[in-house]
């Protein structure tokens, strides 16, 4: 509980850091003027007086000590393009974000686990290579890729063809209300996608360290005691095989975050790396700020989540 | 006189037509077989940041305003005016602008309402002027509405405006167009700090055939026709604007029929949709122009004339040295009509005004004319300064890329050397805070593309010696090329001061001959406004010169099946 705790307050600096290096990174990334300098409508009072609205008139250290007064009080401050709070923006999308990237990790993880199972026992076998090379190829497809190729089969041509098809995008019919079926039909193609590009690199961990655990003496010694392999394998020898994949899965948590937003970006799906691809597109610091922040909380906060998992379930570590 | 304008407004509306007949087109439905009853999707690939039309800059939200909100004014095919939300458009004969053009008097429906059922009276007006010019107003532009120095209101269905100047554009900016010529109302919006910040902004209060319902973030927005509305009802149930932010996916949404209607495509879309089936595309010139900037000052030292540009057989051999058609049709498919200047599309065209042919012989003869002589490298150069200059486009844009490639080829062969220098957009385009390179001047020759912003001809902002960015002293203007001379401000200035159409439409007939004939710019194409829609729908127009021009009579859109 102790160690818990000294983790997160050193944690603390590390993320004022981290606000500090990406606020200056933001600023430096374009001008939320510049699209009302482009429109030739703009006076120069109008682009003075939008400047001083949005507070870009300031040195950039101010601007920046004024964000993290707000922020202590518990404001994200306000979207340049919307107007609107940038913490109610923020959780409007988040729950979406969730949606699709839970679905498609547990997916991923739900394909990943059994296929590195196959892979381990029967390694070198044609079965492995298989699914070496699957893994591979999954690993190397771009996710819009994938995406517009499942949109033009399942959706396109199987509606020209007659057979039942999936919608191309969205969340949500837009002829009919919001439905618990309609959301599973939008979630299918995306959430397939992430947990397609996903299951790779958690195959290949799982694979590699169940063949090192498959090794170990104590392995060795259950089956001479005349264990049968299913029990061998899955009492003894998956726990142990799964400790690095948890570590992994920690980590790559953070990503559903803002990590979708390709998947997100195609399938039409209002999630939040959507809204950071728009934020970007329009300079609008104060969102990018809002969701680059809880990225970088979650991330930390992963991290000792994973040293935490890591101590219960390897009772060789200890944290002093 | 007089004929002239009818001959120039009549050549406008052919163009309409012929732009509707040769792509097959939606055509206006007068027939009067209109369906009742039905829904639209419109896909988007932009979500609207507000619907707070002042404050946006995001085309989306303009559109949904364009359908919630009447103007005063409105334009038919044409491109002229008719009475909308006013009961008459204000000329000098009818007595609506004073014989001095400062004072313009608009008289309201009295049968105008708004959604909720208020009536929309003058106060209104007198409303959208105060809030839109007030120290801490969200909106984008002001133009226009800062020439006024007070909104008077007799009575609720009078409101006068006096300006501080004459200023001609003041009909079709204010009061009409596409940006123009909406009203705020006053008994929502009257107690509200910051209409950016309220719910107004996603969910405004309007007069026009439809009302905004529900605005689902990421996802849709929603319009239900607007039952309260004063004028003629709208055939459609609802319309539902669908952000499907990848382009592809949108274009392939729309041959499915998952969508029904998209507006903002590019050229490099239309075969692709005329070849889909069930699709109909419509076009028509719009009022945005690619073009070569030219930059009259030097670009490391702006106070300087420029080395090689400020010459102008340097600009003319340009203009004769590079095959813009060649161009259009090697790159556009030949879809795209050859430019003159950002009048073309407008009834103030100077129709005498023939774009610069194609002549590289004559280009090479000017120059050597010029004393620009061909050196040993085939560059060439005049007093020691060599003809080479940067040609400077956005990055991953990839009609202009090619269109570069293929000038940097045609001017080096008239004896330029022309160095290719480009920037991704967010770069090329900042403002001066963020060393823009556009804004700043940074550049030799500059693709891009500009347009009028609205109804209005006022090419102040482009060509005006005030309007000159420098970044130092000046960070507004869109006088990017710096060319200017004191005839021109003098014109300039007295187009907007001359009420009366036919004489202004001179002045600026004689500034279009001044930038053509200095070659200020080099006009390259009018790009297109093209609409597809599933055939299903009909009635849709599309206007050429004016942007989002099919969502400004959407009470007349529907659809056969009325489903």
């Amino acid at each position: 509980m102790g160690y818990v705790l000294r983790r997160v307050t050193q944690a603390i600096p590390l993320l004022i850091g981290i606000s500090f290096v990406v606020f200056l990174l933001i600023r430096l990334s374009g001008d939320p003027l510049s699209f009302y300098v482009n429109d030739p409508r703009i006076t120069a009072e109008d682009l003075a007086r939008l400047e001083e609205r949005f507070g870009v008139n300031q040195p950039v250290h101010v601007q920046y000590f004024l964000w993290v007064s707000s922020l202590v009080r518990g404001d994200l401050g306000t979207s340049f393009a919307t107007g609107q709070p940038v913490g109610a923006m923020i959780m409007g999308r988040l729950p979406n974000s969730l949606i699709l990237g839970g679905t498609g990790f547990v997916l991923a993880l739900a394909m990943a686990i059994p296929l590195a199972i196959i892979s381990a026992v029967r390694r070198y076998s044609v079965r492995d290579y298989a699914i070496t090379t699957l893994t591979f190829i999954g690993y190397a497809t771009p996710a819009f890729w994938l995406g517009l190729l499942l949109i033009l089969v399942f959706s396109l041509k199987f509606r020209e063809i007659g057979l039942p098809s999936l919608p191309p995008g969205g969340m949500y019919d837009l002829r009919g209300d919001p439905s618990f079926a309609g959301l599973i039909q939008h979630l299918i193609m995306p959430a397939g996608v992430i947990a397609l590009i996903h299951s790779a690199p958690f195959v290949r961990y799982l694979r590699a360290s169940l063949m090192d655990v498959l090794r170990q003496d104590y392995v060795r010694t259950a089956y001479a005691k005349g264990l049968t392999p299913r029990v061998v394998l899955y009492r003894h020898a998956l726990k142990n095989a799964a400790i690095p994949l948890a570590t992994v899965v920690m980590a790559q948590i953070p990503y559903l975050l803002g990590g979708t937003i390709v998947v997100e970006q195609v399938f039409a799906w209002p999630g939040m790396g959507r809204l950071f691809w728009e934020s970007a597109v329009r300079v609008d610091y104060p969102v990018m700020m809002g969701i680059l922040l809880l990225v970088s909380v979650v991330v930390v906060l992963m991290n000792v989540v994973a040293d935490v998992v890591y101590a219960w379930l390897d009772p060789r570590i200890h944290f002093a | 006189m007089r004929s002239s304008r009818i001959t120039a407004l009549s050549l406008v509306a052919m163009v309409v037509f012929a732009a509707c007949q040769s792509s097959g087109g939606p055509t206006p439905s007068s027939s009067g077989a209109t369906k009742q009853g039905g829904t639209i999707i419109v896909g988007i690939t932009d979500e609207p940041d507000t619907l707070y039309q002042y404050a946006s800059r995001q085309f989306p939200s303009f559109y949904i305003n364009l359908m919630i909100s009447t103007p005063l004014l409105r334009v038919t095919p044409g491109n002229r005016l008719e009475p909308y939300l006013a009961t008459e458009v204000p000329t000098s004969a009818n007595g609506g602008i004073s014989a001095d053009g400062k004072t313009i008097t608009v008289k309201l429906r009295k049968e105008a309402v708004w959604e909720d059922g208020v009536p929309v009276t003058s106060k209104d007006a007198a409303f959208t002027w105060r809030t839109l010019t007030a120290k801490t107003s969200a909106a984008t532009s002001t133009l226009g509405w800062d020439r006024i120095a007070s909104v008077e209101t007799p009575d609720d269905q009078t409101a006068v405006f006096r300006l501080t100047q004459a200023y001609a554009p003041f009909v079709s900016v204010v009061l009409a167009g596409q940006f123009g010529g909406r009203l705020l109302p006053e008994h929502t919006l009257a107690s509200v700090a910051d209409i950016t910040k309220s719910d107004f902004a996603r969910k405004p209060i309007g007069n026009g055939p439809f009302r905004v319902v529900d605005w689902v973030s990421g996802d849709r927005i929603t319009l239900e026709r607007n039952t309260k509305f004063w004028g003629e009802r709208a055939s459609l149930d609802k319309v539902i604007f669908k952000i499907s932010p990848d382009r592809n996916v949108l274009l392939a949404q729309l041959k499915s029929k998952d969508l029904d209607l998209v507006a903002d495509l590019t050229e490099a879309n239309t075969e692709d949709m005329r070849s889909a089936s069930g699709v109909t595309v419509a076009t028509a010139a719009s009022s945005i122009i690619e073009l070569l900037n030219i930059n009259f000052n030097s670009p490391d030292d702006l106070t300087k004339p420029h080395p090689v540009l400020a010459d102008l057989a340097v600009r003319q051999a340009i203009a004769y040295g590079i095959n813009r058609q060649g161009l259009i049709d090697g790159i556009l498919f030949g879809k795209a009509k050859l430019a003159v200047n950002e009048q073309d599309n407008t009834r103030y065209f100077n129709t005498d005004l023939k774009p610069y042919p194609f002549d590289p012989a004559k280009a090479k003869a000017t120059l050597d004319q010029a004393g620009w002589t061909v050196g040993a490298n085939g560059i060439r150069a005049k007093n020691g300064v060599p003809a080479r200059l940067q040609l400077t486009t956005s990055s991953g844009n990839k009609i202009r890329e090619s269109m570069q490639v293929v000038i940097q080829q045609q001017l080096k062969d008239i004896g330029f050397d022309i160095v290719l220098k480009n920037y991704p957009p967010a770069e090329l385009f900042a403002g001066c805070a963020a060393n823009g390179i556009k804004q700043g001047r940074k550049f030799d020759l500059l693709l891009d593309s500009f347009g009028l912003p609205g109804l209005d001809p006022d090419p102040t902002s482009f060509w005006r010696s005030t309007q000159i960015p420098d970044c130092k002293t000046r960070l507004a203007g869109s006088n990017r090329s710096g060319f200017t001379t004191s005839e021109l401000d003098q014109l300039l200035d007295a187009q907007l001061a001359t009420a009366d159409d036919t004489k202004r439409t001179e002045i600026i007939k004689q500034i279009q001959k001044i930038i053509y004939d200095n070659v200020a710019a080099l006009y390259v194409y009018d790009r297109l406004s093209i609409v597809a829609a599933a055939d299903r729908v009909k009635g849709v127009t599309v206007l050429p010169g004016l942007s989002g021009s099919a969502f400004m009579d959407t009470e007349r859109w529907w659809v056969t099946d009325g489903k």
